[in-house]
């Protein structure tokens, strides 16, 4: 076993309620929260936003490969978000150690104007790796892809399974010291899934901090040996796979 | 230590931040391979397909100057005396058109760039800077240009100006970049922005000595302009090219001024918007 390389203490997230929501504002909105018409909802108005994680604890060390469980909208995306610092918390404290790299979902992480070849180079910048060492990987990375035909066309011509298999390509091959998995499986085929799996298992000995997000139970138990089950932006759970999925299952009844 | 070992020793706490810190030079640094990445995209975009890109960069103020300047030449009373209006027109423009390309790029640059900010962390302000970055190469393959079409028809004037040039288009960068910190935060914030920022900016050429001198200027019409920061800027580069006066020291120091205090102000406003940005694009 490893070393610590994250805490989480009570760690929470809120979104106000007030207009500044998703998807931007618009000028009437900002107009419209100066001057609210009599017949708006003025409680909507008040510090109690939505919480979307709230209270959530745990903490992690190299070699672990972390399973996050629950169901959609239960704060797995923005947990994932925080410790990745592309957000910040609303209260609490995380604590972490090490390059923290994000494959969320397709095309993540991605420059959509961008070549494929263009994107390597650009997340390989952002995890402060040395521009040889990618030079050094970059065919490896291609060719585990299999995306050798497209790699100097725009990322945002990619279909979403090639978005992931770049993403999770680049992903671990540059190994940084904290890598996020989520929903890998979805979109990929299942000759990709299969070689994603074995790809998991063979990083996860390297003494990396692993997040591995996904629906499918059986990969789960497959390949973590510690989970994380959340609720409705809560923890209930957080231990040993397979008494995690049951506690999972049972939260979606 | 490389920066990877120190990354793999340093414990960071990520907590609700009361303030955040501006973007230093030093993390300028730290980050400048990715800022290289961003600004290289931006030249692909431009000198790639067309190899004529570059040639386009020089002859988009000769075309712009050209529309406005047939019809207006033949209006007297502009205020120009010993030289071409077309090279009147032309010296003003290739700062001008650097400052609308790089306030209407930035405005939109952190919306397309959503992707990107929603799933890695690195400084937000890295995007709008790099579109004002790859301007900059724009802005001196335009000086070229301008330099050659002046020195052509014999109306180049060193001056002082001339030897100021430098500082005047350092300043101009400046300002551009104040602007496009507020035009890429505010336009992420307010996404119906992006589609009044072409209109401000129409606006603000006509606010701008560009077709007309600030001198031929009387009354309100001439103290609205003198207000605007890029007013200095441009008669100092006119100034700089055809040996046409320099605006007087008094206006230069309140412009400046007031581009501090625009760049201030983008800056706090920027660094307070950046930290919720993945949460509401």
């Amino acid at each position: 076993m490893g070393t610590h390389v994250l805490e989480v203490q009570n760690l929470g997230k809120s979104y106000p309620a007030i207009p500044i929501q998703r998807g931007g504002s618009s000028i009437r909105d900002l107009l419209q929260s100066l001057f609210p018409a009599r017949s708006s909802n003025r409680i909507s108005q008040n510090g109690d936003g939505f919480w979307a994680l709230r209270n959530v604890s745990f903490s992690a060390e190299q070699g672990d490969v972390i399973g996050l469980l629950g169901h959609n909208g239960a704060g797995k995306t923005t947990l994932l978000r925080i410790i990745s610092e592309v957000t910040e918390p609303s209260e609490g404290i995380v604590r972490v150690r090490g390059r923290v790299g994000s494959l969320l979902g397709a095309n993540a992480g991605f420059h959509p104007e961008l070549t494929g070849r263009e994107n390597i180079y650009l997340v390989g910048a952002l995890l402060s790796v040395e521009r040889k060492k990618i030079d050094t990987l970059f065919d490896e990375i291609v060719a585990f892809a299999e995306l050798a035909r497209f790699i100097d066309e725009k990322v945002k011509h990619y279909s979403s399974g090639m978005g992931i298999r770049l993403g999770f390509s680049v992903a671990t091959h540059l190994l940084p010291e904290i890598l996020i998995l989520d929903e890998l499986l979805a979109v990929s085929d299942v000759g990709f899934q299969v070689k994603a799996l074995r790809r998991v298992h063979s990083i996860s000995t390297q003494d990396r901090l692993i997040f591995f997000v996904s629906h499918n139970t059986e990969a789960i138990l497959e390949l973590c040996n510690k989970v994380l089950v959340l609720h409705k932006g809560k923890s209930i759970f957080f231990g040993s796979p397979s008494e995690a999925v049951n506690k999972y299952l049972d939260s979606i009844k | 230590m490389t920066i990877e070992e120190n990354h793999r020793i340093q414990w960071r706490e990520l907590r609700p931040r009361v303030f955040s810190l501006p973007l230093t030079i030093p993390i300028l640094w730290r980050y400048r391979t990715v800022l290289r990445c961003l600004i290289v995209r931006e030249f692909q975009i431009r000198y790639r397909p067309l190899s004529a890109g570059i040639l386009w960069v020089g002859l988009q103020p000769i075309f712009f100057a050209l529309v406005i300047a047939i019809p207006l030449s033949r209006i007297s009373n502009l205020g120009i005396d010993g030289m071409s209006y077309l090279s009147f027109v032309l010296t003003a423009l290739v700062p001008w058109i650097f400052f609308a390309n790089c306030t209407q790029s930035s405005a939109v640059s952190l919306i397309e760039a959503e992707e990107l900010i929603k799933h890695a962390s690195f400084p937000r302000a890295l995007i709008p800077i790099a579109m004002v970055g790859s301007k900059i190469v724009d802005l001196v393959f335009a000086l070229i240009f301008l330099w050659v079409w002046i020195w052509f028809k014999h109306e180049n004037v060193i001056s002082l100006a001339t030897w100021l040039l430098p500082l005047v288009l350092l300043w101009l960068i400046f300002l551009s970049m104040g602007v496009s910190l507020f035009a890429s935060a505010a336009c992420a914030q307010f996404r119906d922005l992006r589609y009044v920022v072409p209109f401000i900016v129409q606006v603000l050429f006509f606010a701008s000595p560009v077709v007309y001198s600030t001198g031929s200027l009387h009354g309100t019409a001439a103290q609205l302009i003198l207000l605007n920061p890029a007013t200095p800027i441009i008669e100092a580069t006119r100034a700089a090219f055809l040996g046409t006066p320099l605006p007087p020291n008094m206006i230069v120091l309140r412009s400046l001024a007031l581009t501090l205090v625009l760049f201030l102000v983008a800056s706090v406003y920027f660094g307070r918007m950046s930290r919720r940005i993945a949460d509401i694009l």
